[in-house]
């Protein structure tokens, strides 16, 4: 029998609200009833730790297939007021369609901001908010891929105007990119909602034009490398309220970046889990983060996997937020992954980030492991490839390898995007199940 | 009687081994067949046959391989002449269709203020290279989405030099009366293609007083990228190729060059070898099988689908008609709501059912009877009327789950 242990720092009164959740999914949800019944388990069996553990955890697939009449919760429609309807690509090209209600996005969204009181302050302010977003163009919901589209066609319900970008970032035409940063100029946004690869792109292509009037930035989508933020950093004020924040188009905003650099997580919306394998982590350990939402009225998701890594926090932050601390590390797939005497090693794309830096010589890499373990680094910027900065960014990625790995260093002007249009800083063809995490961890 | 199309399709259905892949533990229902038809082993063997046994290009080498591979390719140009009733000599392989059509229109001398007509249901690779070349005249459709004879009559007479002729609507599965229409087209001297894109592998597509015939491999189970154009040979022999290169030509020197003889003056640089092996498995299959059975099945599935989308007030069907000879393909739409390709993704992601939503590369036409992009289901012979009936069961779950099935 497996015991859930609730780590610390997790919100014990969230438990109590994601026993709530369950129960209202039995009574309301016809995939969720169907799904507790094929595991043997009755409603009486969760009703501590340990039947809440017995729940074999939800997936993505089971969201998709089911989507919207087995999921939805009796007597909702998709035509009901206050529903956003998302429809993603997927980070791993695995597609879902969700919807959730407007005023839950808006509670979390709050929620999270509370360990960012600057960027709190800066997005709830008592005014009318005008947003730009500058995103992959399979995560906007609208047509911004094309040249043809207008402001109007792009605005959305919200207000929020998605601009025009390619969905191969490096291969927006001029005009393109000129006509993004004219909207801009023309709808002076009090904040951006960007992916950071993209805003780096649009400040390495505005030349002399700055956006030191935007109020506050958001820094989403994709990890923000540190060859991004340097970049984004050097373009806006230094008061300029920025941060880092993990969304998923099942959930809106989950994490976010404090003010003193640590990743917060939301453990006031979601009951959060983090598993490696057959267990749940300890603090410091890789581990799979599972999402039950609470309060969730309309879609549910009971211990959900979002196949996003992270590291649960060892010790308490600075800034004094009380949401927990998290490391985002990324995704299995884009994780290098390493064979060693001492059992399977992992890289990151954050441990890479952190490696590189936020190196001067280049703007734009992209780490490959092909599936015969071979490494190429390939990268946008001024640098020479023989230069001492490349050098040591190659020594200190090569220092977290086992010995003999050989890193191929390649210059190029174009690395491109994935099909959903987001760029991936690291990628490996060496396929891993999460149940092999532990051997990471356990070190 | 539906005995027959329900055992050709659970007949055909081994062959094709698309059919056993599950997407998210359902079977894929495929029922986007007027877009691209599905791929049988056959066809799928006969493509890595000339990858892994034949290898060479064509015409160029005296070796056995290159030998083989040029047989193979000239035969399935005759299959196509036993298919279409042209002349081996007057069978072009192209690209696509689309590719067909640009050839004519491009390379057909036309006189000054010449004019075609075009039926509103046209595909658009029939209708749009034709605009700059030639006023370009519309065949209005009746309210029940069939040509309006009685208008064309009167269209025809203004002698028009050329008349599009499509015989079935990728967005209603309407056929036209092509004997008729083509042979009123020859009586005021008009030059009169045929756009078989979505009949062929379903109808015959033999017929007289039809001057060209354009059609694809990949929607008569054949692979993508290869098409046909069959032209009568005075015609034909009078269109300027549009690309010239290695392959047209008999003779070059330092200035001139003689163009090689039809059709394989058209045919520039190395063609899609291994696509005419699969065109030619493709027709095989179908040969097999057997025109009439084809037909029935394709009637038959159409009525199904017909009386499905009928039976469903809260469903707009684009086209009714009592009497008209339709196929397996009928679109809808639903009023008070714009956005159906909502629909489409729930009904591939939660039931299995691949089909299209747009405006199906017919925007005149679909504008015109929907006002709005529509969804469109299509089979072909490894559908069955029982998938038919789970596709609009399937309607009915989401538009009760979006709130507009009343």
């Amino acid at each position: 029998m497996i015991t859930l242990m609730l780590v610390e720092g997790i919100n014990k009164a969230a438990f109590e609200q994601a026993l709530e959740e369950v129960a209202f999914a039995l009574k309301s949800v016809p995939f969720f009833s169907e799904y507790l019944f094929e595991q043997g388990l009755r409603p009486t069996d969760v009703r501590d730790t340990t039947g809440f553990a017995a729940i074999r955890p939800t997936t993505k697939i089971e969201y998709r297939r089911n989507f919207p009449r087995g999921v939805l919760a009796a007597g909702k429609t998709l035509n009901d007021p206050h529903i956003l309807t998302s429809k993603s690509s997927g980070t791993g090209g695995e597609r879902l369609t969700t919807v959730t209600h407007t005023f839950l996005l808006a509670r979390r969204a709050r929620n999270t901001l509370r360990a960012n009181k600057p960027l709190l302050e800066a997005l709830t302010a008592p005014r009318f908010q005008s947003v730009a977003r500058y995103a992959p163009p399979n995560c906007s919901d609208v047509e911004c891929a094309t040249p043809f589209s207008t402001m109007e066609d792009r605005m959305l319900a919200d207000g929020t105007l998605v601009l025009p970008v390619s969905h191969d970032l490096l291969a927006t035409p001029p005009a393109m990119v000129n006509q993004a940063i004219d909207e801009i100029d023309k709808l002076q946004p009090h904040w951006l909602y960007v992916d950071p690869t993209h805003l780096a792109f649009l400040i390495r292509s505005m030349g002399d034009r700055g956006l030191s009037d935007v109020g506050a930035v958001v820094l989403t989508y994709t990890l923000c490398t540190g060859v991004a933020r340097r970049q984004i950093c050097a373009s806006f004020e230094p008061t300029t309220p920025m941060a880092e924040i993990v969304s998923m188009s099942e959930f809106g905003w989950l994490a976010i970046e404090c003010p003193v650099g640590n990743m917060h997580i939301n453990n006031l919306d979601f009951f959060l889990e983090f598993w490696s394998g057959s267990r749940p982590t300890r603090p410091g350990e890789l581990g799979e983060l599972l999402v039950t939402s609470l309060g969730d009225r309309l879609l549910p998701h009971i211990r959900y996997r979002t196949g996003d890594i992270y590291r649960l926090g060892e010790h308490s932050c600075a800034c004094k937020s009380t949401l927990p601390i998290v490391r985002h590390e990324g995704r299995l797939p884009n994780m290098l992954k390493f064979k060693t005497p001492r059992g399977l090693e992992l890289l990151s794309p954050r441990d890479v980030s952190d490696l590189i830096g936020q190196a001067e010589g280049i703007d734009l890499y992209r780490l490959d492991q092909r599936s015969d373990g071979g490494l190429q680094l390939r990268y946008v910027g001024d640098a020479d490839p023989d230069s001492l900065e490349v050098g040591d960014i190659v020594d200190r990625l090569r220092g977290r390898m086992p010995a003999n790995e050989k890193i191929e260093v390649k210059k190029t002007h174009q690395i491109e995007c994935g099909r959903s249009g987001k760029f991936v800083s690291c990628s490996s063809e060496i396929a891993l199940e999460l149940d092999d995490i532990r051997t990471a961890s356990s070190d | 009687m539906t005995s027959l199309p329900v055992d050709l399709a659970s007949r055909v259905r081994p062959d094709f081994p698309l059919l056993e892949r599950q997407v998210d533990g359902r079977n894929v229902k495929y029922f986007d067949s007027a877009a691209t038809s599905l791929t049988p082993t056959s066809v799928v063997k006969s493509i890595v046959r000339y990858y892994e046994h034949v290898g060479a290009n064509i015409h160029r080498g005296k070796y056995v391989l290159s030998q083989e591979a040029s047989d193979q390719v000239e035969s399935v140009r005759q299959s196509i002449s036993r298919l279409t009733g042209y002349l081996s000599n007057e069978v072009v392989f192209t690209a696509n269709a689309t590719s067909s059509m640009n050839l004519v229109a491009h390379g057909l001398p036309l006189r000054p203020g010449a004019s075609v007509l075009m039926p509103l249901d046209a595909h658009h690779s029939a209708w749009l290279p034709w605009r700059g070349r030639a006023a370009v005249e519309t065949i209005p459709l009746g309210p029940d989405a069939t040509i309006d004879l009685e208008a064309y009559e009167r269209l025809v007479r203004h002698e028009p030099s050329v008349v599009v002729i499509n015989h079935s609507s990728n967005v209603t599965g309407f056929y036209a009366p092509v004997q008729q229409m083509a042979t009123l087209a020859k009586q005021y001297g008009a030059v009169t293609i045929l756009d078989a894109s979505q009949s062929v592998g379903h109808r015959s597509v033999a017929f007289d007083d039809v001057d060209f015939l354009a059609f694809s491999g990949h929607k008569m189970l054949g692979p993508t990228g290869i098409g046909v154009l069959c032209g009568r040979y005075d015609l034909l022999d009078s269109i300027r190729p549009t690309a010239i290169g290695g392959g047209t030509v008999d003779w070059v020197d330092s200035v001139e060059h003689t163009l090689r003889k039809l059709p394989h003056r058209f045919e520039a640089g190395t063609p899609h070898i291994a696509g005419i092996f699969g065109l030619g498995a493709a027709i095989k299959y179908l040969e097999a099988i057997g025109f009439d059975a084809l037909a029935q099945h394709d009637r038959s599935l159409g009525e199904s689908m017909m009386r499905a989308a009928v039976k469903r007030p809260y469903l707009r069907c684009v086209g009714v008609s009592d009497g008209a000879d339709h196929g397996a393909i009928v679109s809808i739409s639903r009023n008070g709501l714009r956005d159906l390709n909502q629909v489409a993704r729930i009904l591939g992601d939660s039931y299995g059912v691949m089909c299209r939503t747009g405006h199906l590369c017919s925007q005149p036409f679909v504008d015109q009877f929907a006002g709005k992009q529509v969804l469109r289901v299509s089979g072909y012979i490894y559908n069955s009327p029982g998938e038919v009936e789970y596709v609009f069961e399937a309607l009915d779950e989401i538009f009760e789950s979006i709130g507009v099935s009343a």
